[in-house]
């Protein structure tokens, strides 16, 4: 081996805690080392030279890379070592920041010890680095998108456009997520409908885009490239033949309450969620449905259909895009905030609906509790955000200031004569035009208020009375409201835990899907050629929403315009000579990857592309014959007994 | 401070330890030096022969770090690592040698908190037990000889 150690400074984020020239020192005795260099930042465009120039002068064959962890900086660094032609297996990394200078900081000495150990370990564990084969594969140029809310639809128009066949997978009955349930957006409060409609319109019309609604994505497997995606699809009971004219639910005797309206008004067993639902077909929900027949006696399109099944079906993609969205906070576990137990304590999400020129009440604010006009409200902010305890979440959730704003605004152009207070905890408004925005709604007349309260208290008629200080004065204020309208945050949604339990993604600790570098690939995940956008990704207002999906379905392309796609060189491969036999690989590989071959020569074989190197078939093989590629045994027990 | 006499071996999986640990260094959290992480990419991967062999060589513990049970994202990588960690106790128990000195941890990749108190209760168990290779003076007594002396060597863990 001939083997260059690279050392990084990170800009002293590492030199800072490490003397980077003493270590210099000491990798240069390690055996193989031929060259050490130390740079300030090793990725940037002097650091790649300096590699470079290495590579050619001294003949290296391995880098040893002392800089960030891995997961960071690895794909740049094994880019390069391609490039240079050095191979698959070229590079070993030595995590000198992660693994030592951040997290030893009061100790440099140990810190010191520890870094020698780490860089000998990668020297170590790079003379057994052996260069791995990759194959090509073939690429669909087709993309399965999860979600068919604002983001999910801008990224398939976006992926049509550019002849791309689309997937588009909901699992609800129509496309059109939470956006839908909007009445207006900040900070142009014009209609969300007038934005999503046209977009609504455009995706049911293109012939690229094939929707599959009350559908799931249940299993995941195969390559970037060529993901083999098995799609469940529950019965809608109506069949395309329904004309949309709603007779049916005009006479469907069962009601449950609106899922789409949030729970503000009722629907039928058979129903559609809003008027302009793609596809406009209604559905029956067979866990309400009483099957008394009514709506196939009054169908004029004969379109009710009770033998429909659960169907299962596979389809073959080149790359996917988690679009699944969020849901609101259930600010029933604010249990003192009273939502849930008082009819007049409502969400965000709700009073949306109630302002909507399309909702249940056609836009007209009133109590629930009675129908009275709403002239007193109180909007109180961060309800299960920026909330430590056990019962809320840590993070921002980013919109919430600026979607009560918004609703305030509403409320005092419907009515200028009604009191609404906003009560915060920082009032947060950057993005484009927000802060304009904010400040024209408080000339509108919106009181802010900065305090927060711990309890909601309903009057024998319904009205609420809420104590608050206010933390800007100190001045304690209580005061009788007809609504409260609680901003519960934003949180991961069913389906985006859904889909990450089945693609293997990686979430953060409020749910959502983590991206693999927050600047350097902010919408790729930890899996090749799956990607994530909008609130799947983490809180964030429409714009910024929209913005995100058309990077996404920008790495798609550039994904797909490649032509072929590789397999990944770190999967699990086999040695004939070596292997026994015994088929413990195939019956422990979650993939079905390995098979044995027939006997008398039975012996197991890797199917590459379908691998994806977790290695429990190596460390169960008797004889060692199964290896992974960069996980050998010789490799890792380099790196473990240093 | 001097340098740590103890060693710890850390087999963290790719898609939940080592992001967390990541995560929990990013924030700058203090760790005993005394671990060192080996990336992996599945806790499945992890094999007897690793942990065995990490502590033959020098190593006074090993931890092996995955994701929660029921959430491996290749299936049950982690329950074949539950195993084989409890094979490896088993046989250290069997030649005399504290089990605790090779664990198990789980944690999602949003949990650096997990990662951060998973390193110091190994660093403070593996403190609390006495040297793995007391023997070891003027190089009489080598881990491979040890590992003869119950009648066993490498190539038979194997």
């Amino acid at each position: 081996m001939r083997a260059g150690v690279f050392l990084c400074e990170c800009g002293g984020n590492i030199s800072g805690v490490l003397d980077l020239t003493a270590l210099a020192g000491v990798a240069r005795t390690y055996e193989g080392v031929v060259t050490v260099a130390v740079q300030q930042f090793l990725c940037g465009t002097e650091g790649r030279a300096t590699i470079a120039a290495a590579v050619e002068e001294r003949g290296l064959d391995h880098l040893v890379i002392g800089a960030c962890s891995r997961r960071f900086q690895g794909p740049t660094f094994e880019r390069l070592a391609r490039e240079l032609h050095l191979g698959e297996n070229a590079v070993s990394f030595a995590n000198l920041r992660e693994g030592c200078s951040f997290v030893h900081r009061d100790d440099p000495e140990a810190a010191q010890a520890k870094a020698e150990k780490i860089v000998g370990a990668a020297v170590a564990r790079a003379a057994f680095q052996a260069d791995l084969p990759r194959q090509r594969t073939f690429l669909h140029r087709s993309a399965l998108i999860v979600g068919g809310g604002i983001a999910g639809m801008s990224a398939a128009e976006e992926l049509a456009e550019a002849g791309i066949e689309v997937h588009l997978v909901e699992r609800e009955q129509s496309l059109g997520g939470f956006m839908a349930r909007l009445a207006k957006t900040f900070p142009t409060e014009d209609c969300a409908m007038c934005s999503l409609a046209p977009r609504l319109t455009a995706t049911a019309t293109d012939a690229r885009i094939h929707i599959h609604t009350l559908t799931e994505v249940t299993a995941i497997s195969g390559p970037p490239g060529e993901f083999r995606v098995q799609l469940t699809t529950q019965p809608r009971y109506v069949t395309e033949q329904c004309v949309g004219c709603g007779q049916c639910a005009a006479v469907c005797p069962a009601t449950a309450p609106s899922e789409f309206d949030l729970g503000m008004d009722e629907r039928r067993a058979i129903w559609r969620p809003f008027t302009n639902a793609v596809p406009a077909t209604f559905a029956i929900d067979m866990s309400l449905c009483r099957r008394c027949g009514a709506c196939q006696k009054v169908c004029p399109a004969d379109a009710i259909d009770f033998s429909q099944e659960e169907v299962t079906q596979e389809i073959t993609v080149g790359a996917i895009i988690v679009a699944t969205g969020h849901r609101e906070f259930n600010a029933a576990r604010k249990i003192p905030l009273g939502w849930g137990r008082f009819a007049n304590v409502l969400t965000q999400g709700q009073l949306a609906r109630l302002l909507s020129a399309a909702g249940p009440t056609a836009g007209q604010l009133r109590r629930p509790s009675d129908g009275a006009p709403a002239k007193k409200v109180l909007m109180l902010q961060c309800v299960g955000s920026r909330d430590c305890s056990a019962t809320g979440n840590e993070h921002c959730s980013a919109i919430c200031c600026l979607f009560a704003t918004l609703h305030a605004s509403l409320i005092k152009q419907g009515d200028p004569t009604a009191e609404v207070t906003i009560a915060y905890t920082d009032l947060r408004a950057p993005g484009k035009a927000h802060e304009e925005y904010y400040r024209l709604v408080q000339q509108r007349g919106v009181h802010y208020l900065r305090g927060r309260t711990g309890e909601v208290q309903q009057e024998a008629d319904g009205s609420l009375t809420v104590r608050l200080e206010d933390s800007a004065t100190g001045a304690k204020v209580e005061n009788t409201y007809d609504l409260v309208v609680l901003s519960a945050g934003l949180e991961a949604s069913a389906g985006t835990t859904q889909i990450a339990r089945v693609a293997s993604l990686q979430q953060d600790r409020a749910g959502f899907i983590k991206e693999f570098h927050p600047k350097l690939r902010p919408v790729d995940t930890q899996r090749a050629g799956i990607f994530v956008c909008g609130t799947a990704q983490g809180p964030k207002s429409i714009p910024d929403t929209i913005a995100q999906a058309k990077a996404a379905a920008a790495r798609v392309l550039a994904l797909l315009a490649a032509g072929f796609a590789l397999t990944s060189a770190q999967v699990a491969f086999s040695d004939p000579a070596v292997c026994l036999g015994c088929g413990v690989c195939e019956a422990v590989c979650p993939q079905a990857a390995v098979h044995l071959t027939s006997p008398p020569d039975a012996h197991a074989v890797v199917d590459a592309s379908v691998c994806r190197g977790c290695g429990i078939c190596a460390a169960e093989c008797p004889s060692g014959a199964i290896q992974v590629g960069g996980y050998s045994d010789a490799e890792l027990l380099a790196e473990a007994t240093v | 401070m001097s340098r740590p006499a103890r060693s710890i071996v850390a087999f963290c999986c790719r898609e939940c330890a080592y992001a967390a640990a990541d995560t929990a260094a990013n924030a700058r959290t203090p760790l005993p030096p005394t671990i060192r992480l080996v990336l992996v990419p599945c806790t499945g991967r992890v094999s007897p022969l690793h942990m065995l062999t990490a502590l033959a060589e020098g190593a006074d513990g090993v931890m092996v770090a995955g994701c929660l049970l029921g959430q491996c994202h290749y299936r049950e990588g982690n329950f074949h690592a539950v195993d084989r960690v409890t094979f490896a106790q088993r046989l250290l128990a069997a030649v005399g040698v504290e089990p605790e000195r090779i664990r198990m941890f789980t944690m999602s990749a949003g949990e650096p908190g997990k990662f951060v108190a998973a390193a110091h209760a190994m660093d403070r168990a593996i403190a609390a037990l006495p040297p793995l290779w007391p023997a070891e003076q003027d190089g009489h007594v080598t881990p491979a000889a040890c590992l003869a002396a119950v009648g066993t060597d490498e190539g038979s863990l194997q």
